[in-house]
C-alpha cells in the first residue's frame, strides 16, 4: 500500500522567502482552512508534481492552473503584493516496506519542463534524478517521468488500441482524473478529463478496470477493441475489392451486385456463395461463354452472308433502317445523359449535406465536452447595476443538458449514415448510368460507321453488302471485347 | 387512420432532441471567437468594436462552414450584381432573420460584457469574460472547424453589399 506523506510548496519572493507544508498520514484525510490558506494550492501541486496539466486542458509544462500566489505575487506577514522571483512544490510517497519518494518540480524561475525525483529504499540508500515531465514521458527509458513512476509504483505497463495507426498505453494523464473532484463542477466525470488527441478506444472504461486490479478485463477488452478494428480494416478492404469488380463490370454495361454491405462473415458467405462470372449471369444476365459463342456464330453466319449469300436487288430498306437505328440510340444518350446530369446534382447535394452534418457532429461533441468539463464556459454572470444573476432564459435563449447533447448527437450519427447510403446508392447510380452511355456510344459509333458505308454505296446491292459488312464489323468488335473480359 | 390501424407509437427521444446551435454556450463561444478575431481596438482607450451587422454575419458563417465557398465566390463577383445575386438570396435570409443571435447579444449587452453603440458592438465592462472564453476554447482545441472557418473568414473580403438587406 502507497500514501501521499507529504505536499511542500517553498519559494522566494523580494519580500523574502516562503514555504508551507502539508504532512499526511495513511487514509482518508480532510483538510479545512479559511480563504487563501493554501488548500487548492496544495491539492494543485499533487497535479503538477506527477505532470498532468494536460488533463485540465493546460499546455505541457503550463503553470496557470497554479495559484497566482506562487506564479505572480503574494502577501506575505507585514508587506503588501511581493511579486514572486521563484517557486517549486514537492510531494512524498511512501509504502509499507520503507520505501519513500520525493517528486519535485519548479513552478517559477527553473526548467519548468524537469521533475526532480529523490528515492529513498528501505536501507535508507538515497537516490536522485532529473526526469523529463512531459517530454515522451512513457517511452523515454532514461528521462521519463511516466515510465519511472509506474516501475516504482510497481504498475503493469498495459498496452491499448487507438483510433488512429500504431499503439498506446495506459498513461497516468488517464488514470488520474478518477481521483479529480472539482469544488464548482463536482465530481469530474473520467471520460472528461481524457486526452482526446491520444486517440485511445473506450479508455475511460479501462481506466477503471486498470485502477480496479482487473487486468484480465483490460486484455479482453482491448483484444475486442483490436478485433473490431481488424474486422474494420477487412471490409474497408472488401469494399475496395466490390467497388473494383463492379467497376470493371459496369466498364462493358453489365451491372453486377457484388456489394461488401453487412458483417465481415456476411459478405465471405455472400461472396463464397457464387463466382463473379455466377453473379455476371445472374445479375445481368451475362453468360460471356455463351455470349461469345452465339457472337461467333452470328460472325460465321455474316461471312456466309457477304460471300455466299443471294441479295435482294428490290430491296431498299438498308440506308434508312441504319439512319433510323443513329437516330435512336441518339435520342437514349440524350435522356440518359440528361438523367446522369440530375443525379451528379443530387450528388453534389447529398455530399454538402454530409459535410454540414459531419460539422454539426463535431461541433455537438465538443459542446459536450464544454458541458461536462465545464472549459469555455462564461463565468457566472450578473446585473451590472443591480449584481442580480443573470438568467438567458429570460433573453429566449436555451441552455441544454448533457443528455440533451448526447441525444442529439445519436440522431446526427444516424442522419449521417442514412445520408452515406444515400451518396453511395447515387454513386452507384451514376456508375451504372454512365456504363450504359459509354455502352450506346459504342452502339452509335458503330451505327455511324454503318450509315457512312452506307451513304457511300450507290444502289440497293452495295447498300445492302455495306450494312452486312458493318455488322459483321460490329460483331467482331464485341467478340474481342467479350475475349478481353473473359481473360 | 392510425388510430384503427395496428400501428404502434414510438418515441425516440434523440428525435426530440433540439439541435445545438440553438444552445446559448455554443452561441457564446463562436461569439467570443468572432469578437476575438475581427473586433478593432479603438483608441486611445482598451475598447473593442465590430460593425453588428458584421458580427453577425460572421458568427452566421462561422456555424456553417459549407456556407464558405459560397461566399468566396459571393465576396470575388464583386460589381457583377447578377452572379452576386446567385449567392446572396440564401445566405441574405438566413443570417437577416437570426434572431438567437439578437437575443444572445441582448443578453450579454445586459451581463455587460459587450454593448450596442449605433451600428457597433462594442467591449463592455465585463468583456474580459468573453476574452476568457475564448482563450480557453483555444488553449483546450475546442471547436476546430469554427476556429478553422475564421481563419479562412480573415482572407475573404466582406463587403457592406453583402451585409446588407434587401
Amino acid at each position: 500500500m502507497i500514501h501521499l506523506a507529504e505536499i511542500k510548496v517553498w519559494g522566494v519572493a523580494e519580500a523574502g522567502p516562503f514555504s508551507g507544508v502539508l504532512e499526511l498520514s495513511p487514509g482518508l484525510q480532510v483538510i479545512t482552512a479559511h480563504n487563501a490558506f493554501g488548500k487548492s494550492l496544495a491539492a494543485k501541486a499533487i497535479t503538477w508534481c506527477l505532470g498532468l496539466e494536460p488533463i485540465f486542458g493546460n499546455p505541457d509544462n503550463d503553470p496557470i492552473r497554479l495559484p497566482e500566489a506562487v506564479r505572480e505575487s503574494l502577501e506575505l506577514v507585514g508587506h503588501t503584493k511581493s511579486r514572486v522571483v521563484s517557486s517549486q512544490c514537492s510531494i512524498t510517497i511512501r509504502d509499507d516496506a520503507g520505501r519513500e519518494l520525493e517528486v519535485s518540480r519548479d513552478i517559477k524561475g527553473g526548467d519548468l519542463s524537469v521533475i526532480s525525483i529523490r528515492e529513498k529504499e528501505a536501507n535508507s540508500n538515497i537516490r536522485e534524478s532529473k526526469l523529463y515531465a512531459r517530454k515522451l514521458t512513457m517511452h523515454d527509458e532514461h528521462g521519463g517521468f511516466q515510465r519511472f513512476l509506474f516501475n516504482w509504483m510497481k504498475w503493469p505497463r498495459v498496452s491499448v488500441s487507438t483510433y488512429r495507426p500504431g499503439g498506446s498505453e495506459i498513461y497516468l494523464e488517464n488514470l488520474a482524473p478518477l481521483f479529480y473532484i472539482d469544488q464548482n463542477e463536482g465530481w469530474a466525470n473520467i471520460q472528461a478529463l481524457q486526452i482526446a488527441r491520444y486517440g485511445q478506444q473506450e479508455i475511460g472504461e479501462i481506466a477503471v478496470e486498470y485502477l480496479l486490479g482487473a487486468l484480465d478485463a483490460v486484455k479482453a477488452r482491448v483484444f475486442r477493441l483490436q478485433a473490431t478494428q481488424r474486422s474494420r480494416d477487412l471490409k474497408e478492404s472488401a469494399k475496395l475489392i466490390a467497388e473494383q469488380a463492379m467497376d470493371a463490370m459496369m466498364r462493358r454495361g453489365w451491372r453486377i451486385e457484388w456489394s461488401s454491405h453487412g458483417s465481415l462473415s456476411e459478405i465471405m458467405a455472400r461472396w463464397s456463395q457464387r463466382k463473379l462470372r455466377q453473379a455476371l449471369e445472374e445479375d445481368a444476365s451475362m453468360d460471356i461463354d455463351s455470349r461469345r459463342k452465339t457472337v461467333a456464330e452470328r460472325i460465321e453466319k455474316l461471312r456466309n452472308t457477304l460471300t455466299n449469300q443471294p441479295i435482294d436487288a428490290t430491296d431498299t430498306s438498308a440506308p434508312v433502317a441504319a439512319s433510323q437505328r443513329a437516330i435512336s440510340l441518339k435520342e437514349q444518350r440524350h435522356s440518359l445523359n440528361r438523367d446522369l446530369h440530375t443525379l451528379r446534382m443530387q450528388q453534389e447535394q447529398a455530399a454538402i449535406l454530409v459535410e454540414s452534418i459531419d460539422h454539426r457532429l463535431l461541433a455537438a461533441t465538443d459542446l459536450l465536452r464544454l458541458k461536462n468539463t465545464g472549459v469555455g464556459r462564461l463565468d457566472h454572470l450578473e446585473c451590472p447595476t443591480c449584481h442580480r444573476d443573470m438568467d438567458a432564459t429570460m433573453f429566449g435563449l436555451t441552455s441544454q443538458s448533457a443528455e440533451s447533447v448526447s441525444a442529439h448527437i445519436e440522431a446526427l450519427k444516424r442522419d449521417r449514415e442514412l445520408m452515406r447510403r444515400n451518396a453511395d446508392s447515387l454513386s452507384a447510380n451514376i456508375r451504372a448510368m454512365s456504363s450504359n452511355i459509354a455502352e450506346i456510344d459504342n452502339q452509335l459509333r458503330d451505327a455511324d460507321r454503318a450509315l457512312m458505308t452506307l451513304t457511300s454505296a450507290v444502289g440497293p446491292v452495295r447498300e445492302q453488302l455495306a450494312a452486312t459488312a458493318s455488322s459483321l464489323t460490329s460483331a467482331e468488335r464485341e467478340f474481342e471485347r467479350l475475349d478481353d473480359a473473359s481473360k | 387512420m392510425l388510430r384503427n390501424s395496428t400501428a404502434i407509437p414510438q418515441i425516440v427521444p434523440s428525435r426530440l432532441a433540439p439541435s445545438t446551435i440553438y444552445d446559448v454556450e455554443y452561441r457564446t463561444a463562436v461569439i467570443a471567437l468572432v469578437f476575438e478575431r475581427f473586433a478593432r481596438p479603438v483608441a486611445p482607450a482598451e475598447e473593442r468594436k465590430i460593425s453588428s451587422a458584421r458580427l453577425k454575419f460572421l458568427q452566421f458563417l462561422t456555424l456553417r462552414p459549407w456556407l464558405l465557398p459560397a461566399i468566396r465566390e459571393w465576396s470575388s463577383a464583386g460589381a457583377q450584381q447578377e452572379l452576386a445575386f446567385a449567392h446572396s438570396i440564401r445566405i441574405r435570409r438566413g443570417f437577416l432573420s437570426d434572431s438567437a443571435h439578437d437575443d444572445l447579444i441582448s443578453y450579454l449587452a445586459a451581463c455587460g460584457i459587450l454593448l450596442r453603440q449605433e451600428t457597433q458592438i462594442v467591449s463592455g465592462k465585463n468583456v474580459r469574460a468573453l476574452t476568457l472564453v475564448a482563450q480557453a476554447i483555444e488553449q483546450n482545441e475546442l471547436f476546430e472547424s469554427e476556429r478553422g472557418v475564421i481563419d479562412d473568414l480573415g482572407g475573404i473580403k466582406i463587403t457592406n453589399e453583402m451585409l446588407e438587406g434587401w
